[in-house]
Formats: C-alpha cells, sequence, structure tokens
C-alpha cells in the first residue's frame, strides 16, 4: 500500500506562558492524510489549528511525536526543506507575497520552489508567457499588471497570487490557514471558489482551517474539529455527508461544556 | 569654480560609492542595518596596505582584502542567524572587535604606501597615465559594480535575497534559508566595503586603523540622498541613485568645508544631510498640500467674489 501523504504520530506542543508554566496547544495529536484528500480543520479560537499546520510545516519542532510526508520523517527537518513539498497560504494576505517586488518576480521565485536557485536570470520570457497564463485563469487582469508591484494590489488580489504561488508547483501538501478571514465576503468567496478549483484540478492534498461551518462541511471530502489541543471529531463518507451546521454547532457545544458559542462560529 | 577640486570630489564620491553600493545591499536590499561596514571598510585597507608593503602583488592584495571583507561580513551573519543576536548587536560586535584584528594586522596604527606599487601605479606602469587616471579607474570600476548588482538581484538567488529583505516569511515558505540568505548578502557587502577600503588606501597613499570612522554614516547618507533623489522603482535606478547620491555626498561636503565649516564640523553636517533627504518626501508632500489649500483658498475668494458681483448686478 502506498504511504499516506502525511502521517501524525502522538505530535505534541507546548508553549511556555509566564510564571513557568506552559500551555499545551496541541495536545498527542495523530492524523493521517492519504493521497488527494481535501480535510477542512474547524475548531474555536485557541484550539490548536495554526499551531498543528506550523507543527507540519516546520516553523515549530513537535515537543514529542512524529510527522511524515510521503513516508519520510521530516519532524526534524527545518522549515525551508519542507517547503520544497509544502505550498502555504496565509491569513494575513501581507504574509504570502514580497510587497516590493513585481508580480513576475513572486512567481518566479515560487515556481523555484523545491528547486536550487542559480545565477540564471529569476524572471525569464518562457516564465513570462506561462505567468500570463496561470494569471488569465484568475479572471483579475493581473496578466496585464506582471510588472506591478505586489504592494499595490488589493488584499483580494494578493491573496489570489498567494494561492497561485502556493499550488503552482503541485506540492504534496497544500496548509490553508483562515486564507480568506481577512478578505470581505464577496472577494472571500471568490478566492473560496478558486481554490476549490485549484485543489480539484491538481488533486492536491489540503488542510484548510476555517471558521466558516457552512463551508467546512460544503468544501472537501473530510472535517476534523479541534478542541484544547485534540482532535475531537473527525467526520468522513457517509456521516459527513449528513451532517448540518446545526448538527456541527450542537458537537461545539457538547465538547466546550457550555450554550454559549463563539460569535464567529455563528457567521457559518 | 576650480575643477580639479571639483574632479577630486567627484572621484572619491565613486570611489565611496563602491562602499555604499556594499551598504545599500545590507540596508535596503535586505534591510539589514549592518555596522560591520565601520571594521570592514579599514580592514580592507589594512590587509592590503600590508600584503603591497610586504611584496605582494598590488591586485592580490587587493583581491585579499575583498575576501577578508566577506568573511567579516560572514561573522556578523552568523552571530545573527546562528546565535540570534540581534543585527544591529551583531555587527557592533564585530566592528569592535575587528578594530583589534586591524591593529594585529598592520602591526601599527598607520601603514603608509606613498613608496610603494598601488594599483594606480601598476596602471602607470602598463602605459595608463593620464591627469585623471584615478578618476577614471573609479568611475569605470563603480559603473561594473553597479551594474554586476543590477545583475545579480534579477537571478534567482538576487531575487531570494529581496524577497529575504522584504517579507522572511513568505521566501522561507517557498523553500528558500533565509539564514543563507543573509549570510550571502552580508559576505557580498562587506565584500565591496574592503575592496572600497583597500583601494582607498592605495588611492591615499596609507591605511589608518582610525579611517573606518563616520563610514557607515557616509554610506547611509549616499543611500538615502540618492534614492530621494531617485525614485528606487528598479535596481537599476536605486543604485544609480547610490552613486549619484554617494557623488552628491561628497561634494556637499566640499562646498561645505568651502563654506567656512572645520574638518570637526562634518560630521553634524551630514546628519544634516541624512534628515534632509529623509525628511524629503515629507517636506514635499506638506509644500503640495499647502498649494493644494492656498489654490482652494482663492478659489473661494473668488467665487464669494463673483457671487458678490452677481448679487450686485441682479440688484
Ligand atoms: N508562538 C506562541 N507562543 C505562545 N503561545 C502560543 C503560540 N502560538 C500559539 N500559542 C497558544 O497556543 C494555543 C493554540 O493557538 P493556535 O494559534 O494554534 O489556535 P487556533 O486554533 O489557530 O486559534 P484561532 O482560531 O484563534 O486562530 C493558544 O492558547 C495560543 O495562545
Ligand atoms: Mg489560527
Amino acid at each position: 500500500m502506498n504511504s499516506p501523504v502525511l502521517s501524525i504520530k502522538k505530535v505534541s506542543k507546548s508553549f511556555p506562558v509566564g510564571g513557568g508554566s506552559t500551555k499545551i496547544a496541541v495536545d498527542r495529536v495523530s492524523l493521517t492524510v492519504p493521497q488527494g484528500q481535501f480535510v477542512t480543520v474547524i475548531g474555536s479560537n485557541g484550539a490548536g489549528k495554526s499551531t498543528l499546520l506550523n507543527l507540519v510545516a516546520g516553523r515549530y519542532i513537535p515537543d514529542t511525536g512524529t510527522i511524515s510526508l510521503n513516508g519520510t520523517d521530516i519532524t526534524n527537518l527545518s522549515e525551508h526543506r519542507r517547503a520544497a513539498f509544502i505550498g502555504r497560504v496565509f491569513q494575513d494576505p501581507l504574509q504570502g507575497t514580497a510587497a516590493s517586488m513585481t508580480i513576475e518576480e513572486n512567481l518566479s521565485m515560487a515556481e523555484s520552489r523545491g528547486l536550487r536557485r542559480t545565477l540564471r536570470r529569476g524572471v525569464t520570457k518562457e516564465r513570462r508567457a506561462r505567468f500570463r497564463e496561470l494569471l488569465a485563469v484568475l479572471g483579475l487582469g493581473l496578466e496585464d499588471r506582471l510588472r506591478s508591484e505586489v504592494g499595490l494590489l488589493s488584499g483580494g488580489q494578493r491573496q489570489s497570487l498567494s494561492l497561485l504561488m502556493a499550488t503552482m508547483t503541485k506540492p504534496s501538501l497544500l496548509l490553508l490557514d483562515e486564507h480568506t478571514a481577512a478578505l470581505d465576503p464577496k472577494t472571500a468567496q471568490q478566492v473560496v471558489a478558486l481554490t476549490e478549483r485549484i485543489v480539484r484540478e491538481y488533486g492536491l492534498t489540503t488542510l484548510m482551517v476555517t471558521h466558516n461551518l457552512e463551508q467546512a462541511l460544503r468544501l472537501g471530502d473530510r472535517t476534523i474539529m479541534m478542541h484544547e489541543g485534540k482532535i475531537v471529531l473527525d467526520l468522513s463518507g457517509q456521516v459527513r455527508q449528513t451532517m448540518t451546521v446545526a448538527d456541527l454547532l450542537a458537537e461545539f457545544t457538547r465538547v466546550r461544556g457550555e450554550s454559549l458559542v463563539d460569535d464567529r462560529l455563528l457567521l457559518a | 569654480m576650480n575643477w580639479y577640486a571639483l574632479s577630486g570630489s567627484i572621484e572619491q564620491g565613486l570611489a565611496y560609492g563602491i562602499l555604499a553600493l556594499g551598504v545599500y545591499l545590507t540596508f535596503r536590499v535586505l534591510s539589514f542595518a549592518d555596522l560591520t561596514v565601520e571594521g570592514s571598510f579599514p580592514l580592507g585597507a589594512a590587509v592590503a596596505a600590508t600584503l603591497i608593503v610586504n611584496g605582494a602583488h598590488p591586485l592580490t592584495a587587493t583581491s585579499v582584502a575583498v575576501l577578508a571583507g566577506m568573511a567579516a561580513g560572514s561573522m556578523t551573519a552568523l552571530l545573527h542567524t546562528k546565535m540570534r543576536i540581534t543585527g544591529l548587536l551583531a555587527g557592533i560586535l564585530t566592528m569592535t572587535s575587528l578594530y583589534s584584528i586591524n591593529l594585529r594586522i598592520m602591526g601599527r596604527p598607520n601603514v603608509p604606501l606613498l613608496r610603494e606599487p598601488t594599483v594606480f601605479k601598476q596602471l602607470v606602469q602598463l602605459g595608463f597615465d593620464h591627469p585623471y587616471q584615478s578618476l577614471i579607474v573609479f568611475t569605470v570600476l563603480a559603473v561594473l559594480i553597479k551594474l554586476l548588482i543590477d545583475w545579480f538581484l534579477s537571478t534567482e538567488i538576487g531575487l531570494s535575497m529581496r524577497a529575504t529583505g522584504d517579507n522572511q516569511t513568505m521566501i522561507r515558505s517557498l523553500g528558500v534559508s533565509t539564514d543563507l540568505m543573509i549570510v550571502m548578502g552580508l559576505a557580498f557587502s562587506n565584500g565591496l566595503v574592503a575592496l572600497a577600503g583597500a583601494l582607498i588606501a592605495q588611492y591615499q597613499g596609507y591605511a589608518d586603523v582610525g579611517m573606518g570612522l563616520g563610514t557607515i554614516v557616509s554610506g547611509l547618507a549616499s543611500v538615502i540622498l540618492g534614492n530621494a533623489l531617485i525614485r528606487p522603482t528598479t535596481v537599476f535606478r536605486a543604485t544609480l541613485g547610490v552613486l549619484t547620491g554617494s557623488v552628491l555626498y561628497r561634494l556637499a561636503i566640499f562646498y561645505a568645508l568651502r563654506a567656512g565649516f572645520a574638518p570637526t564640523d562634518l560630521r553634524i553636517v551630514t546628519a544634516a544631510i541624512v534628515v534632509l533627504a529623509l525628511a524629503a518626501p515629507t517636506i514635499r508632500e506638506s509644500l503640495n498640500q499647502r498649494r493644494v489649500r492656498w489654490r482652494l483658498r482663492r478659489m473661494e475668494l473668488e467665487g464669494d467674489e463673483l457671487a458678490r458681483v452677481e448679487h450686485q448686478e441682479s440688484v
């Protein structure tokens, strides 16, 4: 049998929180994601979703446990080496692109993902032609602005560009951490649609954190819910298909042991 | 106007322009305020002068000086990336150590080169003897280095370096080691600074342990002045601005001296130039606003006038 794309085994991570005590952000989490699966991740604020993604991406090294990618143990691999196989889009549109550089320069750097950077010209004619095609798909008119500085783009345009940059080399794994949260509803919807299209078209294995429950159920093949550093719900197949937002909210209430649900969750 | 004195200022501007290009690489490209410069500039001079005095070919001596500068830059970068010391402090630590190292290398505070071969005298021997020899040499070198930087910053590695100065999260998520980029950038930068030190020592005829004093400020002044005058929308324009800024800075110093400032006053003159250059965009803006406001007020007054006339006519 093929090894799963992502295999997380009993991974924990805690952070110091003054006074000598620590806060367990991710608590002995295990998760296996097979090739091509699109997983949505939900959970209240501070549940550990971002920390989990950061552990996978290598920004943090786990205190205990192992992480493997395509069957290779990457637990101690540095962030930039893992990046050869992992594409990311961040919540903040400013984080995914270099503002002072042009669209074509940003795309060139993304296209070199996983390759040794050389003293060859970064932006070539062939690349430019390819970028124009890729950008045309976005329908934002960016294909005619290859030489504009990215800092001049709107948040939605930047996030669409980030998504393109994260996926254009078809990485083994795509990590999306609330990548539409900072956008206005209409733009967010466009970026979600684009995400869905790219993930499906390339068959990308994906982890997507979202606070939108409707979206979490509608998109992808599997939904996991985190609470206090643990995965408390793992839905797929038939069960997931019959699940409604109301059911999920009820589930939230149950794990939190309280009737008040986070406002952000109700926005769904 | 004394052309000879003027050409001297231009010459110095271009010579120190090589240093300013180094400062541009760290300060603007990597967004790293690197104070190593104050030590790697006299390091270049010390290494080149000492080697020449000991019989090395001036070109060899200059090349070794560049390597020494690169090592100094790497040192600061490693202190910063591996030991997690803030960039500013890492630079200060290297700069401070270099003071001792430079004295060790020279064995004394000052090494004269007047009776020694230099790259400039070698050129004379090769038949390139011209009243503006050093002006021509520094112009050609500064422009070549500017073009080298323009090219480098357009390569794949160069783009990664620029992105490191812009957004480390982003370029790391694309698979680049930002630590490596910082080491390379600081090595490249301080190599250029040491080259400037080696050449200026040979040009002025001595290396002195104190010659690094104030170099970072003059380098920054050149970069800031240049970028204020030529908007750095592309790398080509940015580096052109740095060289222009360096020449203008030396001219400003020249006129300041002529205007009666004592050499000891030059530091405050430099600071004033930097403040002016930094404040230029703000000043320009507020002037523009005032002009607009003024025009609006006048339109209002004219409007009132018009209204009054119309009113009178209608009566
Ligand atoms: N770098 C850090 N240093 C200290 N504590 C941290 C750090 N990162 C996360 N934490 C803590 O770990 C816990 C989990 O945080 P995390 O950001 O993973 O939550 P999240 O599920 O992404 O929440 P949100 O929905 O608000 O984004 C929180 O209590 C947070 O305060
Ligand atoms: Mg989060």
